[in-house]
């Protein structure tokens, strides 16, 4: 038996539970959470814009409102 | 009863050991640096660039993409053959009935955003897809999943038919995926 002492890393890596640890925390670390982070991050796609540039460009004008009748409740104030 | 297993292996390594594990570094440290490099000098480096939208929002796209650029309807297939303009967004998906959402005709040289996702398009449910793109020259693939906008900004250099198939399998109807690009000269 080698009476030099171990250093602290190698007694780790000699302990079946610290390696069966490291082995299970260091790919969630990496990869799991990693990947979390980064679905997370995934930016919403601006679908109102994308659709805008989809429409034909020819369409027409929407029609004038017609006027409302005599007596009738008032329009009510368009959104912007 | 115990088992006594004598821990030597902090013991300096002896000659062979050396020159294997310095063979294993070295291979492992070239083939490390070749992700970098292959990086740079490669050119069809997977884009980064994705979205999140839902399924619903995404088939509007599709459905819109395909009424404006369609010129014509494929006779095996039944698919809209759509020709959008050089430099547009193009919305191109796997459907819940196993098929792909159009038959593009794009132009060699010309560069496109290509937006890849799944959508139901009549069927029960959109189905997580895999894209291949084939021809006897290269095989470019990506996965297809619900709820994602993947952008590929595809460049084609070559006139010709390209097979597009599914690589990824999503139910009953999977073999049936055998779709094609064209691309015009």
């Amino acid at each position: 038996m080698d009476e030099q002492k171990a250093l602290s890393w190698q007694a780790l890596y000699d302990n079946m539970w610290g390696i069966f640890a490291l082995g299970l925390l260091l790919p969630i670390a990496i990869y799991t959470v990693w990947g979390l982070v980064e679905i997370m991050n995934v930016p919403q796609l601006d679908v109102n814009s994308a659709m805008q540039a989809l429409q034909p460009a020819q369409e027409a004008a929407p029609a004038a409102e017609e006027a409302p009748a005599a007596g009738s409740a008032p329009a009510e104030a368009p959104i912007h | 009863m115990s088992i006594s297993v004598e821990r030597v292996w902090w013991r300096p390594l002896d000659r062979e050991e050396k020159i294997w594990v310095t063979i294993a570094l070295i291979w492992c440290l070239g083939t490390f640096f070749m992700m970098p490099v292959w990086h740079v000098i490669a050119k069809q480096n997977t884009p980064n660039e994705s979205y999140k939208v839902s399924v619903d929002d995404f088939e509007k796209l599709v459905i819109a993409f395909n009424e404006k650029y369609k010129v014509g309807v494929d006779e095996n297939s039944g698919l809209p053959i759509v020709r959008p303009p050089a430099g547009s967004d193009v919305y191109f998906a796997g459907t819940g009935i196993w098929t792909w959402s159009s038959i593009l005709e794009l132009e060699a040289g010309k560069e496109y955003r290509l937006h890849i996702s799944s959508i139901k398009g009549g069927g029960a449910e959109a189905w997580q897809h895999g894209l291949s793109i084939v021809s006897s020259k290269f095989n470019a693939n990506f996965m297809i999943i619900p709820g994602y906008d993947y952008v590929l900004k595809v460049t084609p250099t070559e006139a010709g038919e390209y097979g597009v198939i599914c690589n990824e399998f999503c139910g009953i109807g999977h073999h049936l995926m055998a779709g094609k690009i064209i691309v015009k000269g």
